[in-house]
């Protein structure tokens, strides 16, 4: 099957900044807060890998230039959703770091996004939870797209 | 709304109608505000069972009368298993929380007329319509569980639209 079914994801909370001292007590960040903290983070992992993509070809270019867009649309999203949410704004995004270009990383670092995504669906429900509904949407899509260029070349 | 997403939201209230689903859900899926709760989570629990059943029936009568073909068919078969574990899981998070999924079998209400392009198309209509009623709900379900399930489901719809908009030749990026 060329479209793998994502299975249960690995914790959404491992590794997450969101613990801080509060008072000298370290207190768990609230769950909608570690979520989207996360998306950022796994964001920046799919951005600097279709950049070292984009560098690939016309095909490659164009993907590359579709998945930064609209993963920039979604990070100015969640500043918005964070706000509405009160809660503090994400760290600014950082340069993409270069890495070669590596197909199968790529994909991983974007199922690890939709896996987050979804997870973030879970916690942040009612109306605010719509703008995550739509990026799980698109990330999704983005993954499929990948998927279906590595079986094309492995064909 | 436009022409083409009122149809196309025409179109899922159809299946959903057809596949049995309640009032409460119906609104639901149709966009409209509708009073939060259990009792709603689990009309649209159980009528997302049915639309499952009938997107199980569309690839099973797709594979079985050899509609599609080569990769195809194993997309399809593919296809089909996801949906069986769609609503399997859906059955057991409504049982989880003391309901019935409903008996009876939902077929899919519409066959596609000619060879294996038409079976893809009716194939990627009905994903259209599964992709676009759990986005719709899943800003309606009060349960996390049940959200976190339906966000599952959903990126596996979205995989499956993609696929079958690849095999068409649809632009997708």
């Amino acid at each position: 099957m060329p479209v793998s079914t994502p299975g249960r994801p690995r914790s959404a909370s491992t590794g997450s900044p969101g613990s801080r001292a509060s008072g000298g007590v370290a207190q768990p960040p609230p769950p909608a807060r570690e979520a989207l903290d996360e998306l950022d983070q796994l964001e920046a992992d799919v951005i600097a890998e279709v950049a070292a993509i984009g560098s690939t070809g016309d095909e490659a270019r164009r993907l590359a230039g579709s998945v930064r867009e609209t993963l920039g649309r979604h990070r100015r999203d969640r500043s918005r959703l964070r706000r509405e949410l009160g809660l503090v704004p994400g760290l600014p995004a950082a340069a993409p770091e270069e890495r070669a270009p590596d197909l199968e990383a790529l994909r991983a670092a974007q199922e690890a996004l939709v896996f987050a995504t979804a997870e973030a669906v879970g916690r942040v429900g009612g109306a605010e939870g719509g703008v995550l509904v739509d990026q799980l949407r698109a990330v999704a899509a983005h993954l499929a797209v990948t998927e279906l260029w590595i079986e094309r070349e492995q064909r | 709304m436009t022409g083409a997403r009122r149809s196309r939201r025409d179109f899922v209230l159809a299946l959903a109608r057809l596949a049995g689903a309640a009032p409460a859900a119906l609104h639901v899926i149709g966009g409209a505000p509708a009073a939060a709760g259990e009792d709603a989570d689990m009309a649209i629990l159980y009528a997302a069972i049915g639309m499952e059943q009938q997107a199980i029936d569309l690839y099973e009568r797709g594979v079985d009368g050899g509609m599609f073909a080569g990769r195809y068919r194993d997309l399809a078969a593919a296809f089909r298993g996801d949906h069986v574990g769609h609503r399997d899981t859906q059955i057991q998070i409504a049982r989880e929380r003391g309901g019935r999924a409903p008996d009876e079998e939902r077929r899919y209400p519409y066959r596609p007329r000619g060879e294996a392009e038409a079976w893809i198309r009716e194939a990627l209509r009905m994903e259209l319509a599964a992709e676009d009623a759990y986005s719709t709900v899943l800003r309606r379900i009060d349960d996390a569980d049940q959200r976190l399930a339906a966000a599952y489901i959903l990126v596996d719809e979205v995989q499956h639209l993609t696929v079958w908009r690849e095999v068409l030749g649809v632009r997708l990026y």
